[in-house]
């Protein structure tokens, strides 16, 4: 009984919130049909074991942490690049139709990736960023910082003719 | 306040494209997981194979265990009988609740020593329990302690552990406990118990080597190589070695009582929890070291 009720609230959660587990997809593999693979297989997982949420309040930052995982995992399968530290040096090969801001996210981790994504562009609070990564409040502060701090670089860098 | 950089981000994120296959793709998500969970819940028994995701893969941690088979204990080196002692699950205990929204599910084996004679090694049989019991007295207690704390309505946590006998030949016994801690996400960890069936003894991972050698050096320098190379294969991979970013958590050496068993090729092989040596979604690693790195420091038996 409990657990048929839970199955429909994350349903719900789901369907209320599919566009931005897109996007957040998207921002890991930059292409469409990955993204639409990754999100069907969350969906799948979220419904699947969606008696394992012990509270309500947690389905979003669940939800959050099944996409990352699953978008992790598809990277790691594939062998899709994944955005190491070192990927500074790849600017130079990719020419774009146009300058797409959030092209400069490729010199982020994933992990740093989430963070930036989740805390600015989903107005999520650090300390429910912590829980989907398993780490502490500071940790997540920390890798905000030096998130800005990279993006800054590749922004003012990149900005004029960046494709030349 | 805010960049305004950031804020062209923001908007470009907010303007990505949603496909309009994507409604579709969402609903076929859902009716495919129903249709297996109403399959599945017919059956009550899920083995679980691989690597724990996140909070998912709570709900799939329900190996049901034998009560007293002692599991299946196989002689591997059927050359040699058997001999010292012998080493098994004779029973166990589970401690289970549920309240609050949060639950447990415990389970407390009771292992048996016996010597070459047949005697109970009251010593050794003594010792394992006592440690697997304030091992799980241990979970149970902080267990006990969060559903206090949680008060009314605010619990979410719900932990299980379950054990499984995972070496059982000459030389060794080893009994291996595995917790899994779901909050908002999953945490898994390890814990295994060996019985060193020459001497009777309880022992670590000291234990497998001769007195007064530096295996921990040999055995961490192996892993920090087999970390190296793994990454270099596939760059997808991530451990927390050489990492400059975040020297504070680069790996550097095992301990006296890391946790290791000795897989069914004989081999050493080390385990480390979940977020201990890698990222999360890396999960529980394991690395086998091969026995050449650690020839002379081992003592006869254990490995092959």
């Amino acid at each position: 009984m409990r657990a048929e009720a839970l199955q429909k609230k994350v349903e719900e959660i789901i369907l209320d919130s599919y566009e931005a587990m897109y996007r957040l997809a998207y921002t890991y593999v930059r292409s469409e049909e990955d993204a639409l693979d990754i999100v069907q297989e969350s969906v799948y997982k979220a419904i699947k074991h969606s008696a394992s949420v012990k509270q309500e309040s947690y389905i979003k930052t669940w939800l959050w942490r099944i996409v990352m995982n699953t978008a992790l995992d598809f990277i790691r399968k594939d062998r899709k690049e994944i955005a190491v530290d070192a990927f500074f040096e790849n600017g130079k090969e990719d020419s774009y139709r146009d300058f797409d801001t959030i092209e400069a996210l490729k010199v982020l981790t994933e992990k740093e990736k989430t963070v930036v994504v989740l805390r600015f562009f989903e107005d999520q609070k650090l300390s429910e960023i912590a829980k989907i990564l398993n780490e502490n409040t500071n940790t997540v502060k920390t890798i905000l910082y030096r998130s800005l701090r990279k993006l800054k670089l590749e922004l003012t860098e990149g900005e004029p003719g960046y494709e030349g | 306040m805010r960049d305004k950089k950031l804020e062209e981000m923001r908007q470009d994120y907010k303007n990505i494209r949603i496909p309009e296959e994507l409604r579709e793709r969402v609903e076929t998500g859902i009716s495919q997981a129903k249709e297996e969970t109403k399959m599945k819940s017919r059956s009550k028994i899920l083995v679980y194979t691989g690597r724990v995701v996140g909070g998912a893969a709570a709900a799939m941690l329900m190996i049901t265990v034998m009560a007293n088979s002692g599991a299946a204990i196989a002689h591997a080196m059927a050359k040699i009988p058997v001999i010292g002692a012998i080493a098994e699950v004779v029973t166990f205990r589970e401690y289970e609740n549920s309240e609050n929204n949060m639950e447990a599910d415990i389970k407390i084996p009771e292992v048996s020593v016996k010597n070459e004679d047949g005697t109970v090694n009251t010593d050794t049989t003594q010792k394992i329990n006592k440690s697997i019991q304030e091992y799980t007295d241990e979970i149970i207690a902080r267990y006990e302690a969060d559903v206090k704390a949680a008060g009314e309505g605010e619990g979410h946590m719900n932990v299980e552990l379950d054990y499984s006998v995972i070496t059982d030949n000459d030389r060794l016994f080893s009994i291996r406990f595995d917790q899994l801690l779901v909050m908002a996400s999953g945490a898994q960890m390890v814990k295994i118990y060996h019985i060193d069936k020459q001497t009777g003894e309880v022992i670590h991972l000291s234990g497998l080597f001769k007195e007064g050698t530096d295996y921990i050096t040999a055995v961490s320098e192996n892993i920090k190589e087999q970390m190296r190379e793994r990454m270099a294969a596939d760059e997808s991979l991530m451990y927390w070695v050489d990492n400059e970013d975040m020297p504070e958590s680069n790996f550097e050496s095992i301990k006296e009582d890391t946790a290791f068993y000795v897989n069914e090729n004989g081999k050493l092989t080390i385990v480390f929890d979940e977020y201990e040596v890698a990222p999360g979604y890396m999960g529980s690693v394991e690395f086998e070291i091969p026995t050449e790195a650690v020839q002379d420091l081992v003592q006869d038996g254990f490995l092959k």
